[in-house]
């Protein structure tokens, strides 16, 4: 510890402290523009100065450590006398248009100005107009360079933590100007993260324009909707009606950081074709009903499959809240008796034997449940099987600040081209299922190499894992999908505990795409598996068959379904197909039942992110139907079949929880937990697709959420659907078709199904492999995806783009 | 006159040649090193001889090589800062173009001292002639192998590259030089940590004037003590000055420190074209200058120090009574305001307004109240700006405005009205 | 000077160049400065496609050689004239007439500061310090310096250049 003192009081900080955040955490205000948390420090806007006795100079208390015995003085008259020059300088040239400045009311210069200007200036000389107008960099980031206070912490903020380098500094002097050259545009992230550091109104949000002033609108704090990682924002809205979202850098995982879908789409919430009062099939149309009569339904149907000996399923959407999830599965059980609850129909290797049990082992007991920031402590981060920097971009920009550190080494293995894999050690596509692979070379060694590039990835991360005191180990769930999972699961968990034994810190969490995917296996939306991940007594394999009763919870499982044709039915279409959602959608146009609910930000609730951390969503509006939520259905559904399912509030829900699931919501920050010594999985690696040959147009189909989607959510937000561009086909044709960037589309064919959308060249992918955004895997192409085993092997034709 | 030794060879046309350098001594400096000297008795001779940097700060030599970390598993590097920049400044470009290899021999001799294998000699880009003479240079001086693998037998490697720069005064800042070597916009980098410690590339690199380090071949062929005789005991050896501006015979001359501002002018510079002077700038344009009557200052660096002035890059530049202190004033703020990197507040918005006030009051349109507004911004900018730049800026705008007040609020119209607060709420 | 630069066409003929000069760094961004010279020199000037380029061949972002290209002045983001005539203005030089022989140029060129005769002939730029202070004042010409010019000596160089350029021409 060191001892100094500040404004009169002694303070004790440790060594390498700046000034500055002893300061603050003494609650002793320093102002400043350039400095900015997570950021390298820049020192240029010398509003930090301070007094150090013995030194001549003032030295800026954000780049200054603290040393022994250092007397510092933060308000002497040198030092005010020198905030209210750089103010006067500062304004000198800034236009004074705060009332028609987007950020006025919450702009860090006039709240600068007001607490430690002098009120008035002497420079009266003409101010410098830089350009008449603004110029909109893309479709959501506006500038206005004569407001700009060349602070650089966007510039700062989009290389150092977003990686995109799209923004820059043009000229020198009083001419320089915030820039992006109109090939560096088109690596934004359109994350916006800018606007957000950007402490006067030069950097704007172009949906938030002119739209609303900060004191005008409500606030509530929520957590994002997107993907697994969870992130802490404030939606902002005026009169009910949704303005923006912003981020604060003391709330959440995420500090102020939000990628594209986070800020810019939740213009989703509250649009769409809902579902606004319940239904049932009548003569083959759908025919309103009232919510006794639809209840009342489903409880007989239930009733009737049950005494028939048919099965029900139930299958709920990983946006549920923890405590919808938690009632949906006791519905399930006590009420429909059955133990086939399933939370995610993209997963298809779940249903293999086995699989459920190591996602039991592996995710519910060996996966960490603290703070990812812990994580990245450690010295190797190993990023397997994700594209993380697109389905879970903000969890990517924490990656990146944290290999600031020089000390740091990254590994990443994935199927598709990470956003991480400039700073890595070393990088490796990896089609789906073949972590198995790559993991079984690393750990078990010997094994056959099938690929160079395996051998010469796992050359060079076999040093950097060797020589790493701590491993966080950070799985992505695309091998999920594949027949592999169960296999990969089981490796990852040995990896874990190979490592381990080794003396090294090893700590594994999941990157989920979805943002309760964890929550809900908690609360036991898996077949076989209780609430704490409890093994269910007695419960049978899940039937294969289709299900006497389907009941689906704000989920689309039809869009994976092969599509047949019209009227039928397909061969897993349910006898009673019950579907209790916001939106209309592929399933809910079969369904036999309709049942409104509200969507993601029209109720409140709980998420668990992929840190195992549970946290408090909030609805920003009212549910868009009358009726009761669906807690209040499960439990009058229970009650016509004569069961009583209770609790309904969410305080005894989560007492219930709490009950049920020892622990829920603890939450480590410290320490490892034991890893079991593990034994090589005796599962033989399975058998995979071959590499194939590249003179074949055979190439392999990869899915999953693009910068700009996540699922079905993303397609309502109108931002993210301009941003996002429509359908695409991502991959490499390789050499030779560089010229016809934009000139392409792509027929993507497999069995009889076909999907053609535009080319995007990505020469980072690898030859083998083609990506299309989940989200448009509809209708018909979806069964691209169907049946073929994870990942498809399709065949590509290029083709002219058509005007 | 005294004995020459940085320009011994400066009208001899073919001394860029390495055998008419050699006949002349040359590289016997770095054979007695290579031979005799362990890298540590080199810098304990730097020290000694305690040589000071002919850059501008004029920091001894010895000591900044010595914080250069012995162990720290990186490359080391040597940057030779020959971006030459400040108004009335042109002594490097003349030992570049007439005896580059005096400073290449001074760049083994340092790389050595600081176990760098790498030197980047870092050259204006308006210097065509200093890089093409350089380039000639280093190829002639690795084809003798004073250059390349195992230097001679010593076991020590060296290459030199020449980075050019492309017009920015502030490149000539250490820490902006280090950037633009690696391919930034020249913008000063946070000290500590020190170039000596993360500097280019993160690594331990030392960066030093043309100058300096043309100085080291005479120090070790003749020796410390012939060294520490020259001059003042805190700063002494060979050293060039240049005069230009209203004096009658501009150049660059070699002449012992010490000498008296005034006395200089009228030996070196020839004296006055016009009438007499009335003021000197004693070290470039950053160095505040001297009315007449503070010409009797020693012109070393402790001595101007003492004076509130500095040596800086020795560029003497005359100002005879023809001469406006406001026009001059306006030029090299002008010129500080141009060359502003942009990053910090008070360099870049304050010399820009300063430079806006100056060139109203020398068109007729001041207010009253405007010479206490350019003093105003002298002390925002001055201690207070990043690097300096700024510094030197406010500090030799302020000098102007202290000496020559008079000529400045002449030029106010005496109607004009003067300055109103303005309130901004 | 051709204008049918293209970004495939910049990096065929500064591949082996551009890799040379990088060769002499540990890292590639390094090379930006040297590679926008090299492009300089061959095309006149610096523009969008070279900056593409340039970033394309030493596989940097290309906002980073922009920036470059537009801190420093001796780039020429626009296409300069056939000769560039860069005055020093500064202190030393401005004390020896600098200003007067700016405004002489500017009216004999008719152009300002910084603009381009209108026969594309000569681009006229009043510059900071050239390190040339004994021989004010000083005018760069392309890459030569001119000393102790004075409005008869700029009287013959305008001849020089205007013959030759007709020379050129016919
Ligand atoms: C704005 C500015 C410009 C400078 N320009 C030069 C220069 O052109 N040449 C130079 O050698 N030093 C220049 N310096 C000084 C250098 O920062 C540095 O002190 C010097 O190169 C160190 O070499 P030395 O110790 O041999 O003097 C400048 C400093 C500043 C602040
Ligand atoms: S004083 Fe500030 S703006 Fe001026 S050159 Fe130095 S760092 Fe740049
Ligand atoms: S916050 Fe310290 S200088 Fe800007």
């Amino acid at each position: 510890m060191v001892t100094f003192t500040l404004d009169g009081r002694e303070l004790q900080v440790e060594p390498g402290t700046t000034i500055l955040q002893a300061a603050r955490s003494a609650s002793v205000e320093i102002p400043t523009f350039c400095y900015q948390e997570r950021l390298s420090i820049s020192a240029s806007c010398r509003m930090c100065l301070v007094e150090i006795e013995g030194r001549g100079k003032l030295e800026p208390s954000c780049a200054t450590a603290v040393a022994e015995g250092m007397v510092v003085h933060s308000r002497s008259d040198r030092v005010v006398e020198t905030r209210e020059d750089m103010l006067e300088i500062l304004l000198a040239n800034h236009p004074l248009d705060c009332p028609v400045c987007d950020k006025g009311g919450e702009c860090e210069l006039q709240d600068t100005v007001f607490e430690y200007g002098r009120g008035s200036s002497r420079l009266r000389d003409p101010k410098r107009v830089f350009r008449e107008r603004d110029i909109e960099l893309n479709q959501v980031i506006v500038f206005n360079a004569n407001r700009c206070i060349q602070c650089q912490r966007c510039v700062r903020m989009c290389e150092e933590i977003v990686g995109d380098v799209a923004l820059g500094t043009s000229e020198r002097g009083l001419d320089s100007e915030i820039t992006g050259t109109g090939n560096s545009l088109k690596d934004c992230s359109h994350c916006g993260n800018c606007i957000e550091v950007c402490p006067v109104g030069a950097l704007m949000s172009i949906p938030y324009r002119y739209k609303a002033r900060p004191w005008d609108m409500q606030r509530t704090e929520t957590i994002c909707g997107m993907c697994g990682t969870g992130c802490s924002m404030t939606v902002e809205t005026r009169d009910g009606e949704f303005k923006r979202v912003k981020s604060r850098f003391d709330t959440g995982i995420n500090g102020e950081l939000l990628c594209a879908k986070g800020r810019f789409g939740f213009d989703a919430i509250g649009v769409g074709d809902r579902i606004r009062e319940p239904m049932i099939r009548k003569n083959g149309g759908l025919a309103s009903v009232s919510w006794a009569e639809a209840i009342g339904f489903v409880a007989a149907k239930a009733r009737e499959v049950q005494e028939q000996g048919g099965s029900i399923q139930g299958q709920i959407s990983p946006r549920q809240t923890n405590e919808t999830a938690f009632m949906f599965q006791r519905l399930m059980r006590q009420a429909f008796s059955t133990q086939d609850i399933r939370s995610s129909t993209r997963f298809s290797g779940l249903q293999a034997d086995g699989a459920i049990a190591a996602l039991a082992q592996t995710v519910g007991e060996l996966a960490a449940r603290r703070p990812l920031d812990s994580l990245l402590k450690a010295d190797c981060i190993f990023v397997l099987g994700s594209n993380v920097t697109d389905e879970n971009p903000v969890s990517g920009y924490l990656i990146r600040a944290a290999m600031a550190d020089p000390g740091k080494r990254l590994l990443v293995a994935s199927s598709r081209p990470c956003g991480l894999d400039g700073i890595a050690a070393a990088k490796l596509r990896l089609l789906p299922g073949r972590e198995v692979h790559l993991l079984a070379q690393l750990t078990a060694g010997g094994q056959e190499v099938e690929s160079r590039a395996m051998a010469g990835f796992t050359g060079a991360a076999e040093p950097v894992l060797a020589g790493a005191e701590s491993i966080a180990l950070l799985a992505g769930t695309e091998f999920l999908r594949t027949g592999a999972a169960a296999e990969t699961l089981q490796w990852i968990a040995h990896a874990v505990a190979h490592y381990s034994a080794q003396g090294k810190a090893v700590q594994l969490q999941f990157l989920f795409d979805r943002p309760n995917q964890l929550g809900l296996w908690d609360m036991g939306c898996l077949p076989g598996v209780l609430p704490g991940w409890r093994p269910s007594k007695g419960s049978e394999a899940p039937a294969d068959e289709a299900p006497g009763l389907l009941y689906v919870l704000s989920a689309d499982p039809a869009r994976t379904w092969p599509d047949t044709g019209p009227g039928d039915r397909g061969g897993r279409r349910a006898g009673c197909l019950v579907v209790h959602g916001p939106h209309m959608n592929a399933t809910a146009e079969l369904a036999d039942v309709l049942l409104p609910a509200p969507s993601y930000g029209e109720e409140d609730g709980t998420f668990t992110n992929n840190e195992g951390r549970v946290q408090q969503v909030q609805a920003v509006k009212a549910a868009g139907y009358d009726g009761p939520t669906p807690r209040q259905v499960f439990k009058q559904i229970a009650q016509a079949m004569g069961e009583e399912l209770q609790p309904v509030s969410a305080e005894q829900v989560q007492a219930a929880i709490a009950e049920e699931v020892p622990g829920f919501g603890a939450f480590g920050v410290e320490g490892t937990s034991e890893v079991p010594a593990g034994e090589v999985p005796a599962s033989a690696l399975p058998l995979l697709p071959d590499d194939g040959d590249s003179q074949s147009q055979e190439r392999y189909l990869v899915t999953g959420d693009g910068l700009f989607q996540s699922g079905q959510l993303s397609t309502r937000s109108e931002c993210l659907s301009m941003l996002g561009g429509g359908p695409y086909v991502e991959s490499n044709p390789g050499e030779g078709y560089a010229q016809a960037a934009g000139a392409l589309s792509v027929r993507i064919s497999c069995q009889g199904a076909s999907f053609t959308a535009p080319l995007k060249i990505n020469t980072a992918f690898d030859e083998k492999t083609v990506f299309i955004p989940e989200c448009y895997l509809v209708n018909g192409e979806n069964s691209l995806l169907a049946d073929a085993g994870y990942p498809p092997r399709v065949t590509v034709e290029l083709l002219p783009l058509e005007d | 006159m005294s004995e020459l030794v940085l320009l011994k060879n400066i009208e001899n046309p073919d001394a860029p040649d390495i055998s008419v350098y050699e006949r002349s001594g040359g590289y016997e400096g770095m054979r007695i090193v290579l031979a005799g000297y362990a890298p540590d008795q080199v810098i304990e001779a730097v020290k000694t001889s305690t040589l000071r940097g002919r850059g501008g700060a004029g920091f001894p030599t010895g000591l900044k090589w010595s914080f250069v970390p012995k162990d720290s598993g990186k490359p080391h590097y040597l940057c030779c800062n020959a971006d030459e920049g400040e108004p009335g400044t042109f002594k490097d470009r003349i030992l570049m173009e007439r005896d580059p290899h005096q400073l290449i021999e001074g760049m083994i001799i340092a790389a050595y001292a600081i176990g760098s294998n790498t030197a980047y000699l870092y050259i204006r880009g308006e210097y065509g002639l200093s890089v093409r003479r350089c380039e000639q240079a280093i190829v002639a001086a690795r084809a003798k192998g004073y250059l390349g693998k195992d230097i001679l037998g010593s076991g020590f490697d060296l290459d030199i590259h020449i980075h050019k720069g492309a017009g920015a005064y502030i490149c000539g800042e250490e820490t902006a030089l280090l950037e633009s070597i690696e391919g930034k916009r020249g913008q000063p980098k946070l000290k500590p940590p020190f170039p000596a410690v993360a500097g280019l590339y993160e690594c331990p690199t030392v960066v030093n004037n043309v100058e300096t380090l043309a100085c080291l071949p005479h120090l070790f062929r003749r020796g410390v003590e012939w060294f520490t005789s020259m001059g003042p005991k805190d700063g002494p050896g060979p050293k060039l000055f240049c005069f230009s501006g209203h004096v009658k015979a501009p150049g660059v001359y070699e002449a012992p420190m010490g000498l008296p501002l005034g006395e200089m002018l009228e030996v070196y510079g020839g004296g006055a074209i016009n009438g007499r002077f009335k003021a000197a700038i004693p070290g470039g344009v950053s160095a505040p200058m001297f009315p007449e009557s503070g010409f009797d200052v020693k012109m070393d660096f402790s001595s101007l120090a003492e004076a509130g002035s500095m040596l800086g890059s020795a560029g003497v530049i005359g100002l005879d009574e023809s001469a406006s202190i406001p026009r001059v004033a306006r030029r090299i703020t002008e010129f500080f305001s141009h060359e502003s990197c942009g990053k910090c507040t008070p360099c870049r918005e304050g010399l820009t307004w300063a430079a806006k006030i100056l060139r109203r009051i020398e068109a007729g349109e001041g207010s009253p109240g405007d010479v206490e507004q350019l003093e105003m911004l002298c002390g925002s900018i001055f201690g207070k700006s990043f690097c300096a730049l700024g510094d030197g800026a406010a500090w030799s705008l302020g000098a102007a405005l202290k000496h020559f007040r008079h000529e400045f609020e002449a030029l106010i119209p005496v109607q004009a009205q003067p300055v109103q607060e303005m309130r901004l709420w | 000077m051709t204008d049918d630069r293209t970004v495939a066409g910049i990096k065929a003929a500064l591949a082996a160049q551009v890799q040379e000069a990088a060769a002499r760094y540990p890292t590639s961004r390094s090379a930006i400065m040297p590679a926008l010279e090299l492009a300089q020199q061959k095309y006149g000037s610096v523009d969008g496609t070279t900056y593409q380029a340039v970033a394309e061949l030493l596989d940097v972002p290309e906002i980073w050689v922009f920036e470059v290209a537009s801190f420093y002045t001796l780039f020429d983001r626009a296409e300069p004239g056939r000769h560039h005539l860069r005055l020093c203005t500064n202190v030393s030089c401005m004390l020896r007439g600098a200003e007067e022989i700016l405004d002489c140029l500017q009216e004999q060129l008719s152009v300002k500061d910084g603009e381009t005769t209108a026969d594309g002939l000569i681009t006229l730029s009043g510059v900071e310090c050239l390190g040339a202070c004994d021989k004010a004042p000083v005018l760069m010409v392309d890459d030569e310096y001119h000393e102790d010019v004075t409005a008869e000596t700029l009287d013959a160089l305008l001849k020089v250049l205007t013959r030759e350029a007709k020379e050129g021409a016919a």
